[in-house]
């Protein structure tokens, strides 16, 4: 059991757990494959020296 | 995202998958090829760079286990490996992946065999250890015995491969969203709002901006990475816990890069203390290491200064008004607000010391 699995059958019942997970699944998924990154390797450049 | 970095932890996920296709014996010694074919087709100088350092690393060792003496070993080590990782940040135009990283991971290792805390490693274990790819860009910098347990542990578990999937999810999210987009986008127009405030104000503001977007970055691929690392078995030393939640600096600096603050505690706070008596002497080595670690720059000579003092003062503090005597509220707000203030606050200071606005590119803090 994932910790997002048991975080959502604390807060729903049983039957909501997995179309809740699913969902947050895929809005997650969503949100990667839709916003432009501005570029968040600059931040860590330390180790990606170019 | 950097789309490097993007890739780096994809092949690191895909890796910590097909593992599990080879026998339990081999696998690590599968992720560690891995990691060297993307090393080199990343960075090849990296690439040669570790093979070298673990090489040299393993030898070293390996002629104080037969006599040589074990201080000359170890101080030599500690001298080619900082010489060569100083060398490194002054090179321009190659890409370093990882330096920092697996450099102070091979101090780690010199620096538990010179006390006599481990023996010295065997190659394949200490390539086992360096060449691991969930951990190769961001961290954390565990510690190898700690490793050595898990890859002893591993094995197969559904929950623990999935939770592993899972955080890596949210990892990319936190860095990728949050941090790259909302608070990136939110940087942007603040420092067109801030145009119009004094410079010190401005650069505060921005500077605190800039450290609520640190925070989901690297909170973000630390949890992607060690995301990844589950996937593969392998439970690894945590690199952020809460640091929202700090009732002082000191405490701040225990939960903000976890493994990075736990490496200067042991291996220049300990040492220095133990030499000089004095524990303010050994609070500036440690925060000089984690200074000098983000860059070599007279900036975060200063910063490492800065952060010491607010150690101090905070603690001053915390004795004449204790956190638990506030209200509860009260201080779940201003103390995190506080801390954040004194962080933010080194960029516009040592910016009017040193008579020049750093470049935000290279003084995140």
């Amino acid at each position: 059991m994932t910790p997002l699995m048991r975080f959502f059958e604390r807060l729903l019942p049983g039957w909501l757990v997995w179309p809740a997970l699913t969902a947050t699944y895929a809005a997650m998924l969503l949100l990667l494959a839709l916003f432009d990154p501005v570029g968040s390797g600059q931040i860590i450049y330390i180790d990606l020296r170019q | 995202m950097n789309l490097q970095v993007s890739a780096i932890f994809l092949l690191a996920m895909a890796a910590a998958t097909a593992i599990w296709l080879v026998p339990k014996a081999r696998a690590l010694d599968v992720m560690a090829c891995s990691t060297l074919l993307v090393l080199a087709a990343f960075s090849w100088p990296t690439a040669v760079w570790l093979l070298a350092a673990i090489l040299l690393c393993w030898a070293a060792l390996k002629a104080g286990e037969r006599g040589t003496s074990r201080n000359l070993v170890a101080a030599s080590l500690c001298v080619i490996l900082l010489t060569a990782f100083v060398a490194a940040q002054f090179t321009s135009g190659i890409l370093w992946l990882g330096a920092s990283f697996f450099t102070l991971r091979l101090l780690h290792v010199a620096g538990e065999w010179w006390t006599g805390r481990l023996t010295a490693p065997s190659l394949p274990a200490l390539l086992r250890y360096q060449l691991f790819l969930p951990v190769l860009v961001i961290g954390p910098i565990h510690r190898l015995p700690h490793f050595e347990r898990q890859a002893t542990r591993r094995r197969w578990d559904n929950a623990t491969y999935f939770s592993g999937l899972e955080r890596c999810l949210i990892g990319f999210v936190m860095a990728h969203f949050l941090g790259d987009v909302v608070i990136g986008r939110i940087a942007v127009r603040a420092d067109y709002w801030t145009q119009g405030l004094p410079e010190f104000l401005g650069t505060w503001i921005l500077s605190a901006i800039g450290w609520a977007r640190l925070f989901f970055i690297f909170a973000g691929l630390s949890a992607v990475a060690l995301g990844a690392s589950l996937m593969a078995g392998l439970r690894l030393e945590e690199n952020f816990n809460k640091p929202w939640r700090a009732e002082s600096l000191l405490d701040f600096w225990n939960r903000w890069h976890m493994s990075l603050t736990s490496w200067s505690r042991d291996y220049a706070y300990k040492p220095v203390m133990a030499l000089t008596r004095s524990p303010l002497v050994g609070l500036i080595a440690a925060m000089l290491v984690i200074g000098l670690w983000h860059d070599m720059s007279l900036y975060y000579v200063c910063w490492s200064f800065w952060q010491a003092l607010g150690i101090v003062v905070s603690r001053q503090a915390g004795k004449l008004v204790p956190v638990a005597s506030l209200p509860r509220p009260f201080a779940a707000i201003v103390v995190p607000l506080g801390i954040l203030a004194w962080l933010s606050a080194a960029r516009p200071v040592i910016s009017l010391l040193l008579g020049v606005d750093h470049d935000p590119a290279n003084a995140l803090f």
